[in-house]
């Protein structure tokens, strides 16, 4: 049977769905209010974040009922939500509003507990300590800041040499975060903001950080299309991987720890181009079949990682990557 | 030991080279005296360092290759402190796409590091940067650093971009990075017909920490 025999057949069809079924298994499909522009999850992957074209906030508390409006952008803040995050446990939710304020947010009674003034232009990566206690910040004119989510203090603000910092990740204890700051240097603090170390990780810019799940290791990503592995006690650099040619702004490691998932960017037109796996051990990658336009974001459940499509303008769906 | 101007004033003060009637101290009086030579200035308005920063770029002031297409740029331009004083040694580092509006992520095509001698000058000879679609105007990167001063992350952008429309003073905002007027220049068309450059002059003021 010839390639055209097949495509006509539609027999190469069943074979691509198959090759994704592979990877990608469906846990959900979920109605949304409005067209999201980019979601997360929650609670250990049984609840769902998102974010609507206009800056409204939706969660949905479970994977079948509906979705329920958390800030308004024109009836509340009156400002756009921009980023937000959620704690491990499901029990607050962080929201960058209107590019300058984190709100956080119980997620029990939806009111918000605290607000936090971070930047004057835009804000970055909103990431949760493990026990949901601290938040680690980034801005376009700032360094990493450590906030304290009771209290609304701010405990820490690293320092960069050049610009500012993109992406930040707490260790599993909790007891440390790292930095990736685009003088592309990663620089370790422990939480009370003593500088621990700092490493060179690409030549270009990094845009996303994450410790591995026994906290020994931690990996970089950035827009030189590589990921690099780093010993977690030094900092010393164990190994780079090949790069993928495209920037990856998006990166999250899988809970397996032996994997990282990488979302890769066309450099000119600023669109996702491709998902893909790099195996840690075997230093591979490994593209996933799935169209790139279509992710709206990742999050983790206890031990897979979580994919997040839309389906069109009011709906979308969660998927597991195994 | 060399003595800057600033320690050379307070000396002769001191010494009685230079007299006084007022019963301030020399170094607040030399400071005064290079205040009324060198005006303060105002720092350059900061602006975003942008996603393809690149470390370790080559020492050059020629960007532009032979043959590379698109319209021949001349920037160039002095680097002071707030106070005024020309910054010797300030370390300029450049970075920009080609006239296409793409940047090289593999190497180092349009990228550089300038480091400003005694007068303080730098300049380079490049191409007009292209755009692209994840940004509206045209633009080159500045990051600039030099002792004694607060790092300054810059972008320089031009008046006539056609984003403009001719009129950078009203429309400027139309690309939401540019917040500074200020960081518009105007540029200037020199040389013979068939060899155009276009010349942009761009003075850097640094923070004093």
């Amino acid at each position: 049977m010839n390639f055209s025999r097949l495509l006509s057949s539609g027999l190469l069809t069943v074979f691509g769905t198959l090759c994704a079924a592979q990877e990608l298994h469906l846990e959900a499909k979920l109605q949304a209010p409005a067209e999201i522009t980019y979601a997360t999850t929650c609670g250990n992957g049984t609840q769902l974040l998102g974010v609507t074209k206009d800056g409204d906030l939706y969660r949905w508390a479970t994977l079948s009922g509906p979705a329920q409006r958390i800030l308004s952008n024109q009836k509340i803040t009156r400002r756009r939500i921009t980023n937000f995050a959620c704690s491990r446990d499901g029990k607050w939710i962080a929201a960058g509003v209107g590019g300058k304020e984190v709100l956080v947010i119980d997620s029990a009674t939806l009111e918000p507990t605290q607000s936090f003034q971070v930047s004057n232009h835009d804000l970055g990566s909103i990431s949760f300590s493990p026990d949901g206690s601290l938040l680690a910040v980034t801005a376009n004119d700032s360094a990493t800041q450590l906030w304290d989510v009771r209290t609304g203090q701010r405990l820490a603000t690293g320092k960069t040499i050049l610009g500012a910092s993109t992406a930040a990740a707490f260790s599993p204890d909790g007891k440390r975060f790292l930095s990736a700051d685009e003088d592309t240097v990663i620089r370790a603090y422990t939480v009370s903001g003593e500088p621990l170390y700092s490493s060179e990780a690409d030549l270009l810019e990094p845009f996303g950080v994450a410790f591995t799940p026994d906290g020994k290791q931690f990996v970089v990503a950035g827009a030189g299309g590589t990921v690099s592995l780093f010993d977690a006690t030094n900092g010393h650099k164990i190994k780079t991987s090949a790069s993928r040619g495209n920037p990856i702004f998006n990166m999250t490691m899988v809970p397996d720890g032996r994997r990282v998932c990488a979302l890769e960017f066309d450099d000119f037109k600023f669109e996702p181009v491709a998902l893909s796996l790099w195996d840690l051990n075997s230093n591979e990658w490994k593209k996933v079949d799935v169209d790139p336009k279509t992710i709206l974001g990742a999050g983790t459940a206890k031990d897979h990682l979580l994919i997040i499509r839309s389906e069109g303008s009011q709906a979308l769906s969660l998927w597991s990557l195994q | 030991m060399h003595l800057n101007r600033r320690d050379l004033l307070a000396k002769c003060i001191a010494l009685g080279v230079v007299t006084t009637t007022s019963n301030l101290a020399p170094s607040v009086l030399a400071e005064s005296w290079l205040r009324s030579e060198n005006p303060l200035k105002t720092p350059t308005p900061e602006n975003e360092l942008g996603p393809f920063y690149k470390r370790n770029a080559p020492h050059t002031a020629m960007l532009r290759g032979t043959n590379d297409p698109g319209m021949p740029l001349a920037v160039a331009g002095q680097v002071f402190n707030t106070r005024g004083d020309r910054l010797e040694d300030a370390k300029i580092e450049i970075w920009q796409t080609d006239h296409m509006g793409h940047y090289d992520l593999k190497g180092y095509r349009y990228r550089a590091v300038l480091v400003t001698g005694s007068d303080a000058k730098y300049a380079f000879s490049s191409v007009m940067p292209g755009h692209y679609p994840a940004r509206v105007c045209q633009h080159i990167h500045f990051a600039v650093t030099a002792p004694g001063c607060k790092p300054l992350v810059t972008q320089l952008y031009f008046a006539t971009d056609p984003v403009f429309d001719g009129d950078p003073d009203k429309n400027y905002m139309r690309d939401p990075l540019v917040r500074s007027r200020e960081l518009v220049c105007p540029v200037m068309l020199k040389g013979d017909p068939g060899a155009v450059v276009a010349n942009v002059s761009f003075e850097l003021v640094l923070e004093r920490l």
